[in-house]
């Protein structure tokens, strides 16, 4: 802003003998540069991965190698926007706290005025448009939207960049949230870009501005009247005293060095802050795969009636424990391979009993096989101590079947 | 009349091939018929065995109940189907060092009628476990029997128990979880069984990347059937949900065309478990509440307690479960459009103001 009001140099070109007026400095076309730049990478790679399923996603990754790359140079760009932020913040504080340059950007009422009076011009009810100060309400609403876009894609980038650090101080599904504002965000800037800039100053008339920093007098005149009037009148604002200058360049200089450090410590613990998750998931069986079934079969199974209750499971019976418990203990040899002849399997079969003779006598525990020769114990399946006194009484109680 | 005369003699030789084969064979076809009968009047002797080179005792006795009930038998498909080499009694010695060895050579048989799905094993894990020298590895034979070959999924619970029989572990695992009890204990026809996601003969390793990416789709195609999920109050949105999440997209778009992306997201089963799946009202399921962070921290070792709260679900989003979400897309959605049409009708009046411009100064 300065630099336009401090040097209406007569730069004449050689072919038209015409003067022109220092529009943006080097350092601020640097930074238009760097955004535009970046901004354009930004909403490249980041749009196919808005609509990841669209052919045209597809194809422009393709483009820039893929999902991983793409993300890449996404993740680079943002950093370079996020430089040339805190830059543009301290470029500006610089103009307003040591240069003292009035607040070109801000709304007043006069840009309402002017699109009022733009408004009757487009519809044919006025003879011309509003006469613009240095910028226009349309270069304002631009501005502004910018400065909004890249804080609410700073904030939402960092949520998703650091996922795990933003759950810890906010309700994890602000994280969802920061990520339909960040796609929503982006069409929208995109979009506007596309409509409004591209036809402000690109279409209605390409204005070279912006790299050359240069507007010509008829340039000034059919879009800058009132700054040009002003400019004209010598009732711009001028340069401080280079003694003051010096005083407040010396008290801005450690604050903007501690702001930039602050805020350039900040880019960098946001571009490392977190390792979100692991790069290659575990995957794999919990249990070993093949261990083969050997040598019994698995019975195929059938669908087994859900038990009633009530039939006794547990009860002193035969059916209630004893079956069960040979079944287990027992069954291998004197199951259906009656190994001795004898077979536990049903109570008749073990009051039969085998070549030995009946393992049980109901109701005569010492007759009975089976306590004789678990008494002797060292038999294969040999029932505990505990088990026994409880076949023994079984027996005694005149062995009940149920 | 090269030509001719070569077709003439081909026929000729054809036709003393076929007397040939009618002399030769003749008694062999006519012992085919009557094999089961005439095999059986030694192999249904249960005491006959054989002991074989390496030790083992093979016996070689044919239950005739068994092979009666067999689906061959039914099917009158008798002995030499399978034991082709067999014409005559007494027939030669078998030279086969262990049973394995016999197993694998008469296997083979199969192929002559069931091509095609011997052609598929071929293509199989199994098949590659084999030629790596694994010689354990299972044959037709190992899952559908011999001579007692029945329907092998009647029940339907056969198949995984027959793959049970050397996968036990994941078998246990398996019958525990909400699809294998559903299997085993209800005999539910919806539920899937080993084969429904293996594969029944072309059995692919599960490890692999391809059969990874490919197994939400796998879940999908009985999770996104809307009738057969209203009949569990399940919903069948999950899967087309899931696609559109940050795992989903990665999984589903990015992984399916660049395979050598340098991360990994999380399928269906890196949730919900593979074999040992359970309801997600299952307190011991690790999609339960209560368990879900637990999940989570499988990838996202540092996530604390809200970080749950940033999985959506495979719900829509709505604002009773995700007001966040949901207030956002609505601002975007509203205002995105009200900006654009403001813009575009603003800068329209200016082409439309400047066209009239210019052609009123042509005119003039």
């Amino acid at each position: 802003m300065n630099d336009l009001n401090s040097s209406s140099i007569a730069d004449a070109p050689a072919m038209k003998n015409e003067k022109t007026y220092t529009r943006f400095s080097l350092s601020q076309r640097i930074e238009h540069f760097v955004l535009l730049v970046s901004f354009t990478l930004l909403g490249i790679t980041g749009l196919p991965q808005k609509y990841p399923t669209q052919q045209w996603s597809d194809f422009v990754l393709r483009i820039f190698g893929g999902i991983e790359s793409a993300r890449q140079i996404h993740h680079i760009s943002a950093i370079a926007l996020m430089i040339v932020s805190v830059y543009h913040v301290i470029a500006v504080a610089y103009r307003i706290y040591v240069l003292r340059s009035p607040l070109t950007m801000l709304p007043l009422l006069d840009d309402f005025k002017h699109l009022f009076q733009d408004l009757g011009y487009y519809l044919g009810m006025r003879k011309h448009k509003g006469y613009y100060g240095r910028f226009n309400y349309a270069e304002k609403v631009e501005y502004l939207a910018v400065v909004w876009g890249t804080l609410v894609m700073a904030i939402t980038g960092f949520m998703m960049w650091n996922p795990i650090a933003t759950a810890r101080f906010l309700p994890g599904q602000w994280i969802p949230a920061a990520k339909a504002a960040h796609g929503g965000e982006a069409l929208l800037a995109v979009l506007s870009i596309l409509i409004w800039h591209f036809y402000h100053v690109h279409l209605k008339k390409f204005n070279k501005s912006m790299f050359t920093g240069k507007l010509t007098r008829e340039e000034m005149e059919h879009e800058h009247p009132a700054e040009l009037a002003q400019l004209e009148s010598g009732s711009n604002q001028t340069d401080p005293e280079p003694t003051m200058l010096r005083k407040r360049q010396q008290i801005f200089a450690p604050f903007a060095a501690g702001f930039a450090l602050l805020l350039g410590l900040g880019i960098v613990s946001f571009v490392t802050f977190e390792e979100t998750a692991i790069q290659t998931i575990n995957r794999g069986e919990s249990v070993a795969v093949f261990v083969p079934l050997t040598p019994t079969p698995r019975p195929t199974p059938t669908p087994l009636p859900t038990p009633e209750p009530g039939q006794g499971v547990g009860a002193n019976t035969w059916s209630g424990q004893y079956e069960a418990l040979f079944r287990n203990r027992c069954g291998t040899c004197h199951g259906i391979t009656s190994v001795g002849g004898l077979s536990l399997a049903t109570l008749e079969q073990a009051i039969k009993g085998g070549n030995s003779g009946p393992a049980i006598v109901p109701g005569d525990a010492e007759e009975s096989v089976l306590v004789q020769v678990q008494r002797a114990g060292g038999h294969p399946g040999q029932l505990s101590a505990d088990e026994l006194g409880r076949v023994i009484d079984w027996i005694n109680q005149g062995a009940p079947e149920r | 009349m090269i030509m001719h005369k070569l077709v003439l003699s081909r026929t000729f030789w054809f036709g003393i091939g076929l007397l040939l084969l009618v002399f030769f064979f003749f008694p062999a076809t006519a012992l085919a018929e009557g094999t089961e009968e005439y095999c059986l009047s030694c192999h249904g002797n249960p005491e006959l065995t054989l002991t074989m080179e390496s030790g083992e005792t093979l016996s070689l006795y044919i239950s005739p109940e068994m092979l009666e009930q067999s689906i061959h038998a039914a099917k009158g498909i008798t002995c030499n189907a399978c034991h082709a080499e067999i014409q005559t009694y007494p027939h030669p010695k078998l030279e086969y060092g262990t049973k394995r060895d016999l197993s694998r050579a008469y296997y083979l048989a199969c192929q002559s009628c069931h091509s095609v799905n011997y052609d598929k094993t071929m293509d199989s894990m199994h098949a590659q476990v084999a030629e790596a020298g694994n010689l354990a590895a299972p044959i037709c034979t190992d899952c559908h029997g011999t001579h007692d070959i029945k329907s092998p999924n009647h029940p339907r619970s056969l198949v995984s128990t027959t793959c049970g029989k050397c996968h036990t572990e994941i078998y246990d695992q398996y019958a525990t979880s909400v699809h294998g009890g559903a299997l085993i204990q209800e005999d539910n026809p919806d539920v899937p069984v080993c084969t429904d996601c293996h594969g029944v003969h072309n059995i692919q390793d599960p490890r692999l990347e391809s059969f990874l990416i490919a197994s939400p789709e796998l879940c999908a195609n009985c999770h996104a059937d809307q009738e057969l999920m209203a009949k569990y109050g399940l919903n069948a949105d999950v899967y087309n949900l899931y696609k559109l999440s940050w795992h989903g997209v990665d999984v589903t778009v990015y992984k399916a065309r660049w395979p050598t992306i340098w991360h990994e997201s999380a399928l269906c089963i890196d949730c919900h478990g593979v074999h040992d799946i359970l309801k997600t009202d299952d307190p011991a399921s690790s999609v339960n509440p209560a368990n879900l962070l637990a999940t989570c921290q499988k990838c996202h070792p540092n996530a604390g307690p809200n970080w749950t709260g940033a999985w959506t679900g495979h719900n829509e989003i709505s604002r009773e479960r995700t007001p966040f979400v949901y207030y956002t897309n609505l601002f975007y959605t509203s205002f995105t459009p009200v900006v654009l049409w403001i813009s575009a009708i603003y800068v329209l009046l200016q082409i439309i103001r400047a066209t009239v411009e210019r052609g009123r100064r042509a005119l003039r």
